[in-house]
């Protein structure tokens, strides 16, 4: 039963054709409806539900003519298989006006069985490709309506919420310049702290607009980017030192409730060039979990200092790192978790609340500028977690400048920088005033003998990094 | 130097977007009026004929752009700033196309505001 399930018109001159044509295709299970080739035949073969049509065109081809073009011009059919069964004395080129039809030859239309079976089948395929693929066409254009609905949504809260700060910032900044009285020291440090988190909140929300923006003007597998915790997003001049010390006055509230002390030595600035809210990430996270840990009354202490690499590379940024170190007077950490701590989703004590992201966003982001995060532990047994970021050498602010007026002298230090030229390394051994000179410094300005003009406009172009962003921003 | 009591005209939809800035310059001697809109504040430019404008773009009817247009066409000396929470290039390309002579972005400092305000005026 090859036709099983299949309808099927056959088109016949006459009732006694239509029925020696149809036998066989009942025979193999199709419902057949026979039409005889008259001015209706058209309105019946376009009615739906045929799955192929049988054109029983004899010794008469030009006859079926009308009805074959208007198979193949109405929409409602033109996709159907169409089978011509001619008289087998009939000459093909008498066929040919009817079109891409399928011909088998009367007196073997048992052979139409298969072909109408294949016909249908591969019709049926086809159209459930075409459905398949107009679903899909329509997932899509809904999910692309979903995704600009929301990325609509997000510019405008981000927008308004932009707004919103903007008010918190200009009441803080009316009270920081006391327009509505004076006040205490104190409230001058939370009134700085208030204006300091509300512009990164919209910084924040900025960041997360635009990336959106960058990402859907993206094909997909360029956007395929990894989360923003796992890149540097925008490089500054920050001092770490600072930052540290602001977290820990922000969290200093935290601490206090449970009259935990949160001493902070970070006296002197450590600059380095990275994403000063990562930063902020980083060591807000550290101190939040250093605090959740340790018990009422216990402390935690925080170091943060510039530490030099034993033996930096010549003419490089050297190997000279910011350190970080939160020490707490928790329960520690086991040996065996010290790693797995930086995992997503670990959570050593399931009875302090918390999401198990906070260290392993930690390792994302310092990885991601190029440092490392390592657990060990404190002397008396709390937690003690490191941070080494690598310095950049424009962070040696506070080390001299190199000023290289010899020619001579400003070809040997452009070859160290690059590492190249035989008649350097005499020059280059180690120990030598050059060698040295390149190490501590934080810049080397090569200037023509005797030329003021080029030694002030060096020196202005040597001027702090971070003085100049803030000039160019305003 | 500033002349005593230069008259600024804010204007925002949002009322509260502008009172800290409305507090601060009338504590430095200037004189404030308020705009909720475009359309009023174009009246009010027409009729009390401000020194300054600060205009927040985000509004029903009458947009900043479009009232900043409309300001330049009535009075082109007065200096108008744009100050918005919209933040793309395409924003501060708009509003210098739209006449504005300053464009600053949501949040800042009212100092900064203050300081351009003063230098608006004294150029």
């Amino acid at each position: 039963m090859i036709l099983s399930g299949t309808t099927l018109a056959v088109v016949a001159v006459d009732e006694a054709a239509c029925e020696r044509v149809a036998a066989p295709l009942r025979t193999a299970g199709a419902l057949v409806q026979c039409t005889i080739e008259q001015t209706d035949t058209l309105a019946t073969l376009s009615e739906p539900g045929f799955d192929a049509i049988v054109l029983d065109v004899g010794e008469q081809p030009e006859r079926f003519l009308p009805v074959a073009i208007a198979l193949r011009t109405d929409p409602r059919t033109r996709d159907l298989p169409v089978v011509a069964l001619p008289d087998p004395s009939l000459p093909s080129g008498r066929l040919a006006r009817l079109g891409a039809v399928h011909v088998i030859a009367q007196g073997d239309e048992g052979a139409s069985v298969p072909l109408l079976a294949d016909l249908i089948e591969s019709r049926r395929t086809a159209l459930a490709a075409i459905e398949y693929a107009r679903q899909q066409e329509e997932r899509m254009r809904a999910a692309g309506e979903r995704l600009t609905s929301m990325r609509t949504e997000a510019q405008t809260l981000a927008h308004d919420a932009r707004a919103l700060c903007g008010i918190v910032v200009g009441f803080a900044a009316n009270l920081r310049d006391e327009i509505a009285g004076p006040l205490e020291p104190t409230q001058h440090v939370h009134v700085a702290l208030i204006i300091d988190a509300a512009n990164d909140t919209a910084a924040l929300l900025e960041r997360f607009v635009t990336t959106a923006r960058a990402q859907a003007s993206l094909p997909e597998r360029m956007s395929s980017r990894p989360p923003p915790s796992r890149r540097v997003a925008r490089r500054t001049m920050v001092d770490f030192a600072e930052i540290v010390r602001t977290t820990a006055r922000l969290l200093g509230t935290m601490a206090a409730e449970k009259a935990i002390v949160l001493r902070v030595d970070a006296p002197h600035p450590v600059l380095l060039w990275g994403d000063s809210m990562q930063l902020k990430q980083v060591v807000t996270n550290l101190l939040v979990n250093a605090v959740k840990f340790t018990p009422r009354r216990g402390g935690v202490a925080v170091t943060v200092r510039s530490v030099n690499g034993s033996r930096p590379a010549v003419g490089r940024a050297g190997r000279s790192r910011a350190e970080l170190i939160v020490r707490d007077t928790g329960p520690g950490i086991p040996t065996e978790e010290r790693e797995r701590v930086f995992q997503r989703g670990v959570r050593l004590a399931l009875d302090v609340p918390g999401s198990g992201v906070g260290l392993a966003v930690v390792r994302e982001i310092v990885s991601a500028h190029s440092g490392s995060v390592r657990a060990g532990e404190a002397p008396g047994g709390g937690a003690e977690l490191t941070v080494e970021l690598p310095l950049d050498i424009r962070s040696r602010r506070e080390q001299p400048l190199l000023l290289v007026e010899e020619p001579a002298a400003a070809r040997k230090v452009f070859a160290a920088l690059r590492g190249q030229r035989d008649w350097t390394r005499e020059a280059l051994q180690a120990g030598s005033p050059l060698v040295a000179a390149l190490e501590t410094c934080r810049a080397v300005i090569v200037v023509p003998r005797g030329s003021r003009a080029s030694l002030d406009e060096a020196l202005e172009d040597a001027a702090p990094i971070s003085a100049r962003t803030s000039a160019e921003g305003s | 130097m500033v002349r005593a009591g230069a008259h600024v005209l804010l204007v925002d939809d949002n009322p509260k977007a502008l009172e800290f800035l409305d507090v601060r310059l009338k504590a430095l001697g200037y004189r404030t009026t308020i705009a909720n809109n475009g359309e009023v504040a174009i009246a009010a430019v027409e009729r009390d004929k401000p020194d300054i404008v600060i205009l927040d773009v985000t509004m029903p009817e009458v947009n900043g752009y479009q009232a900043c247009r409309a300001i330049k066409r009535i009075s082109p000396k007065t200096p108008v700033i744009i100050l918005t929470a919209k933040a793309e290039p395409a924003d501060r390309f708009w509003a210098f196309e739209s006449g504005a002579d300053a464009f600053l972005n949501k949040p800042i400092d009212p100092a900064v505001v203050v300081e351009k305000v003063r230098g608006l005026l004294e150029s």
